[in-house]
C-alpha cells in the first residue's frame, strides 16, 4: 500500500517537472520544507561547533533537547573556573578557538545591540570586538536588516517559515479529513440512497440527545476544567465528547432493527443526508471566521497555535467537501461502482476501495491551493494581532510592526515576498497538479 | 420552477435560526460578567460612588432587568441531580462550588446541609470577633480572620485537592486553639458530611438526563423578540447597547456602513469592468499573448495578499520619501473638511482618500473574476451551439457577445452572491490598513475591546447577509438558467 502511493507520487512529480514552472514551484516548496524543519539551526545565535578552553561543544545542536545546558571549564592558565549555560551565554563576545557558526548566526529574540533602530540591509552595520565598535564581518552583518529592538528579520522569517508551513499543511489535513469524509458520504447517498426504518432514525434522534447529555451535560465540568490546562487536553477532551456523543446516536440507530412487529416502525424512507449535510456546511460558510477565532481565543484564555491551526482547519472544510461531493457525483455514474453494488461489497467498502481513490486525486488538488489560503489567513491573522501568540514571531507580525516605520522597508518587503513566492509556489503546483492529472484521463 | 424557490426560502429559515443560536451561545458563554462590565463602566463615570452592599443589590437588580436570572433557552437539559436550587442562594460567588459538588455527589440536601454548616461556622466566628465580651489578643484575633477567611474561600474554591488542603488547614486552627471552641461542633458536622459527599451516595444521579420546559419566559426567547419593555429584540433590529460607550449597536454601525458598501460597490464594479473585457478576449484568443500575460498577471496577483499589497501601495504612494500621492490613511482632512459641503463637493474630496483603498480591494477580485469568466467561456465556446451559430455565419462579435457571453456570465450570479457580505462587513484588513472608519475597523476595534453586544450583532448580520447572498445567487441561477434540474439529487 504505501509502496505503491510511493510510486504512484513518484510517477505525478515526474510528470509535474516537465515544465520549469512546476519544477520551481516543486523545489522551492521542497526548499520552504527543509528551512522550516531545520530553522532552529539555520537561525541561530549558538554556534554549530565551537571549541572553548580546550572542550568541543555543538551548542545548536544540544539545546534542540537540551536548552539549559550548562558546562563548567577551567582555565589552563589560571585556573579559574566559569560556568557556560549554553542558552543565554554571549558567544559572540567570547573568546572562542575554533568556532562554526550557523548560517544565520541571529536568534530570533536576540536583540543586536550595535544594530538597534532599524537598520538597513544596506546600511554600515556594527559589531563588537575586543570591546571597540568594528564595522561588522560579512557573517555578522543583517542580511534582511533589524527591527527596533535589534532583532534579526531574516532570523525571523526563516521561524516564521516553520510556523506557516505547519499552519498551512496540518489545517489542510484537517480540511481535508473531513470535508472527504462528508462530501465522499453525501455524494454517495444523495438523498435518496440511504435508506432507515422509521423506528432507527427516531432512536438516532433520541440517541443524539442523550448522547449529548452524556458527552458535554454530565462531562460538563471535566471540559470546563480542561480549558483551563491548556489547548490540546481540551481538543482530547472534546474528542472525546463527540465519540460518545455520536457513538451512543450510532448504537441507537443500531437497535432500531429490532422493532420488526410494528409496521410502521419497520417501513424504510429514503434519509436525506446530502440536504443535510448541504445546509450543514453553508451555514458553516456563513460563520465570520475571524470573530470565532477571536471568541475562542477569549475563552480559551490564551492563544496557540494549535487553536489556529484547528479553526482555520475547521473552517474550511465546506470547500473540500464541495468538491469531493461533485467529484462522487460523477463516480457515482460510473459502471465499475454499480459492479461493486452488484457483487454485494458492503457501502463501506465500496466508499473506501473504490470511490475513495477516484475521489482522491482531484481533492488533493484542491488541497494544495487550500495550503496557499491557509497561510494568506494565518499572515492576515498575526499582521492584525490575533491568533498567533505574540512571542512567536511569524510573517505577518513582521510585517505588522514594518506598518509602523514606512523608512523600514525591509520589514515589509521580506516578509511579504516570503509569503508571495510561497503563496505562488502551492499555486503552480496546484495547477500543474490539474494539468497532469487532468490529462491522463 | 416556484416550487424550488419556495423550497429554497423554507430552508432558509431553519439556517437562520441556527446562526442566531450559535452567535446567542457566544453572547452567554462570552468571558466576563456583563452586568459587572456595565457597573463598572458606570462607576467609571462617576456617577455612583457605592459600598460593596450597594453595588451586590445593584447587581442583582441588573441581573433581573437584563433578564439575566431566566433560564437560557425554551428547554433544558440537566442531569437528573438537581442544581437549579443552587441558584437560589444570594451569594453568587459560592455557586460553582456548590454545583459542582451536587453534580459529583447527586445529592443535593447533603451538599445543602454541608453548606448551611460551613456557613454558621462561618457565622459564629464572625460573631466571636465581633463580640465586646471576649478580650482578643492580637495573636488569637489573627488566628480568628484566618479561620474566617478559609472558610470563605473554602466555599469558592473549586478544586477538590485545594478544598482538602483548605479543610485540613480549618480543622487544625479549630481544634488546636481552644478559644475556638464555639465553632468546633458545627465544623465537625460540615467536615463529617463532606466526608459524607465524597462517597458520592447517589453517583448515577449524573448520568440521568433530566428535560425541564422553561417555556417562552427565557432569554432566547427575549434575546429574539425583546421583552416588551425597553428592548425590541434582535428580529426588530435591538442589539442592545455597545459596551464601549452606551450607545445603541445600531445607531453606531448604520454610518459605519456607509463606508464598508460605497467601497465594495465601488471595487466590484470596478472589478467587473476590469476582468470582464480581459476574460473575453483571454478566452477568444486562448493561448495567445494577450491571453498568456494576463494569466500570468492575474496569478501574481491573486498570490499577493491583501494586507502586503496594500502597505506596499501606501509604502510607494503615500510616503513622503518616494511617492507622495495620495494620503495616507482616514478619509476626511479634518482641518478643511466642512460636513456641509454639497454631495459632489465632498465627494470630490473623499476621492484621493479611497484611490489607494480601492485599489487594493479590486486587484484580487479582478484576477478571480478573470479567471472565472475565462475558463466558462472557454468552455462554452467549445459546445456544439457555437458552431451552429458561425456556420449560420454570424459575425465572431456575435458568436463570442451574444451567445457564448450570455452563457458563461451565469458562474457570476454566484460570486456577486457571495459578495454580499463584503458589502456589509467590509474588510477588516484593508479598513484597518487604511484607517477608513467603516465596518471593517468597527470590527477589528470591537474585538480589541471586547465588546460583545457588537460582536454579536456583527456575528448575526454577517451570517444572515451571508445566507441571503447564496438565497439570492441560487434563485438568481434558477431564475436565468432554466435548465438547472432542481431535483437534481434524486435521479435514480
Amino acid at each position: 500500500m504505501i509502496k505503491r502511493s510511493i510510486q504512484h507520487i513518484k510517477s505525478i512529480w515526474k510528470n509535474v517537472k516537465r515544465k520549469p514552472s512546476g519544477r520551481f514551484a516543486g523545489y522551492f516548496i521542497l526548499f520552504l520544507v527543509f528551512v522550516g524543519l531545520f530553522a532552529d539551526l539555520i537561525a541561530t545565535d549558538q554556534p554549530l561547533f565551537v571549541k572553548y578552553k580546550d572542550s568541543y561543544w555543538f551548542p545548536a545542536f544540544t539545546s534542540l533537547w537540551n536548552e539549559e545546558r550548562t558546562e563548567i571549564v577551567e582555565d589552563p592558565a589560571t585556573k579559574a573556573k566559569e560556568t557556560i549555560q549554553f542558552d543565554i551565554a554571549e558567544w559572540k563576545k567570547m573568546d572562542l578557538e575554533l568556532v562554526i557558526w550557523a548560517p544565520i548566526p541571529w536568534a530570533v529574540e536576540g536583540p543586536d545591540i550595535f544594530n538597534r533602530d532599524y537598520t538597513s540591509p544596506f546600511d554600515k552595520q556594527y559589531s563588537g570586538k575586543d570591546g571597540k565598535v568594528v564595522e561588522a564581518p560579512f557573517i555578522f552583518r543583517h542580511h534582511f536588516g533589524t527591527n527596533q529592538r535589534g532583532n534579526d528579520v531574516l532570523a525571523g522569517i526563516i521561524h516564521g517559515t516553520a510556523i506557516s508551513l505547519k499552519i498551512g499543511l496540518l489545517s489542510a489535513f484537517i480540511a481535508g479529513l473531513i470535508g472527504i469524509l462528508l462530501g465522499l458520504v453525501s455524494g454517495y447517498y444523495g438523498d435518496s440512497q440511504l435508506y432507515s426504518s422509521n423506528a432507527s432514525v427516531i432512536l438516532a434522534i433520541m440517541g443524539l440527545i442523550l448522547g449529548f447529555f452524556w458527552a458535554f451535560i454530565t462531562r460538563y465540568y471535566v471540559l470546563f476544567d480542561a480549558m483551563e490546562i491548556g489547548f490540546w487536553f481540551t481538543t482530547l477532551q472534546i474528542s472525546w465528547s463527540v465519540i460518545v456523543c455520536l457513538g451512543t446516536s450510532f448504537i441507537f440507530a443500531w437497535c432500531g432493527r429490532f422493532f420488526r412487529n410494528v409496521k410502521w416502525l419497520k417501513n424504510k424512507n429514503p434519509f436525506p443526508l446530502d440536504m443535510f449535510i448541504q445546509r450543514g456546511s453553508e451555514v458553516f460558510e456563513a460563520l465570520p471566521k475571524l470573530l470565532i477565532i477571536i471568541t475562542l481565543a477569549a475563552i480559551f484564555k490564551e492563544k496557540s497555535v494549535g487553536l489556529v491551526i484547528a479553526i482555520i482547519g475547521l473552517s474550511n472544510w465546506t470547500v473540500v467537501s464541495r468538491f469531493a461531493r461533485a467529484e462522487m457525483l460523477r463516480t457515482r455514474e460510473l459502471s465499475y461502482l454499480d459492479a461493486a453494488k452488484t457483487m454485494g461489497f458492503s457501502d463501506l467498502r465500496i466508499l473506501y476501495n473504490h470511490a475513495l481513490p477516484a475521489v482522491f486525486t482531484p481533492v488533493l488538488i484542491e488541497l494544495t491551493f487550500l495550503i496557499a489560503g491557509s497561510i494568506i489567513i494565518e499572515s492576515s491573522l498575526s499582521f492584525l494581532g490575533i491568533g498567533v501568540p505574540d512571542e512567536v514571531v511569524t510573517w505577518g507580525s513582521i510585517l505588522s510592526s514594518g506598518r509602523q516605520q514606512f523608512d523600514a522597508w525591509w520589514m515589509v518587503v521580506f516578509p511579504g515576498l516570503a509569503i508571495f513566492f510561497t503563496v505562488i509556489s502551492f499555486y503552480i503546483l496546484g495547477e500543474r497538479l490539474r494539468e497532469v492529472l487532468n490529462k491522463k484521463e | 420552477m416556484w416550487i424550488y424557490i419556495l423550497k429554497r426560502i423554507l430552508l432558509f429559515i431553519p439556517s437562520l435560526f441556527i446562526i442566531t443560536l450559535f452567535a446567542f451561545i457566544i453572547s452567554i458563554k462570552a468571558p466576563g460578567d456583563p452586568v459587572q462590565r456595565i457597573l463598572n463602566s458606570a462607576e467609571n463615570d462617576g456617577s455612583q460612588q457605592s459600598t460593596k452592599m450597594d453595588m451586590n443589590k445593584a447587581a442583582n437588580e441588573l441581573r433581573i432587568k437584563m433578564g439575566l436570572d431566566l433560564p437560557a433557552f425554551y428547554f433544558s437539559l440537566e442531569t437528573a441531580a438537581d442544581i437549579d436550587t443552587i441558584e437560589l442562594i444570594n451569594e453568587n460567588s459560592h455557586h460553582e462550588t456548590l454545583k459542582r459538588l451536587v453534580q459529583e455527589s447527586g445529592d443535593q440536601s447533603l451538599v445543602l446541609a454541608w453548606y448551611n454548616e460551613v456557613i454558621s461556622t462561618n457565622k459564629i466566628l464572625k460573631n466571636q470577633l465581633a463580640s465586646p465580651y471576649i478580650k482578643n489578643t492580637p495573636q488569637f484575633e489573627e488566628t480568628l480572620n484566618n479561620a474566617i477567611i478559609l472558610t470563605g474561600e473554602l466555599l469558592q474554591t473549586v478544586s477538590k485537592k485545594q478544598r482538602a488542603a483548605k479543610c485540613d488547614s480549618i480543622t487544625s486552627l479549630i481544634s488546636l486553639n481552644a478559644g475556638l471552641y464555639e465553632a468546633r461542633n458545627s465544623w465537625k458536622k460540615a467536615s463529617l458530611i463532606l466526608k459524607e459527599i465524597e462517597k458520592q451516595p447517589k453517583w448515577y444521579l449524573k448520568w440521568l438526563p433530566h428535560i425541564h420546559i422553561n417555556g417562552l419566559k427565557n432569554q432566547y426567547h427575549k434575546w429574539l423578540f425583546g421583552n416588551g419593555v425597553d428592548t425590541k429584540g434582535i428580529l426588530r433590529g435591538d442589539f442592545g447597547l455597545s459596551y464601549r460607550d452606551g450607545q445603541p449597536i445600531m445607531d453606531r454601525m448604520i454610518p459605519k456602513i456607509k463606508w464598508s458598501l460605497a467601497l465594495a460597490v465601488l471595487s466590484v464594479f470596478l472589478s467587473f469592468l476590469i476582468s470582464v473585457p480581459v476574460g473575453i478576449y483571454a478566452a477568444y484568443r486562448n493561448n495567445g499573448w494577450f491571453d498568456m500575460i494576463s494569466k500570468n498577471i492575474t496569478f501574481v496577483l491573486y498570490a499577493i495578499p491583501s494586507f502586503f499589497g496594500g502597505i506596499l501601495l501606501l509604502v510607494l504612494f503615500a510616503n513622503p520619501d518616494m511617492i507622495d500621492w495620495f494620503p495616507a490613511s482616514g478619509v476626511k482632512d479634518a482641518g478643511n473638511f466642512d460636513p456641509n459641503w454639497s454631495l459632489g463637493k465632498r465627494i470630490l474630496h473623499y476621492l484621493p482618500y479611497l484611490v489607494l483603498p480601492i485599489i487594493t480591494y479590486t486587484y484580487g477580485s479582478v484576477a478571480f473574476i478573470t479567471a472565472q469568466l475565462k475558463s466558462s467561456l472557454i468552455e462554452q465556446l467549445s459546445n456544439d451551439y457555437i458552431r451552429t451559430a458561425r456556420a449560420k455565419g454570424l459575425t465572431e462579435w456575435k458568436v463570442v457577445m451574444k451567445h457564448a457571453l450570455r452563457n458563461s456570465l451565469l458562474p457570476m450570479i454566484t460570486i456577486l452572491g457571495n459578495m454580499l457580505p463584503l458589502a456589509f462587513g467590509g474588510s477588516v484588513i484593508i479598513e484597518t490598513i487604511f484607517s477608513i472608519p467603516g465596518m471593517g475597523l468597527e470590527i477589528y476595534e470591537s474585538i480589541q475591546n471586547l465588546d460583545y453586544p457588537m460582536i454579536i450583532a456583527v456575528f448575526t448580520l454577517f451570517g444572515v447577509f451571508t445566507m441571503t447572498g447564496y438565497l439570492f445567487a441560487d434563485i438568481g441561477y434558477a431564475l436565468v438558467d432554466p435548465r438547472i434540474k432542481f431535483n437534481r439529487n434524486n435521479k435514480k
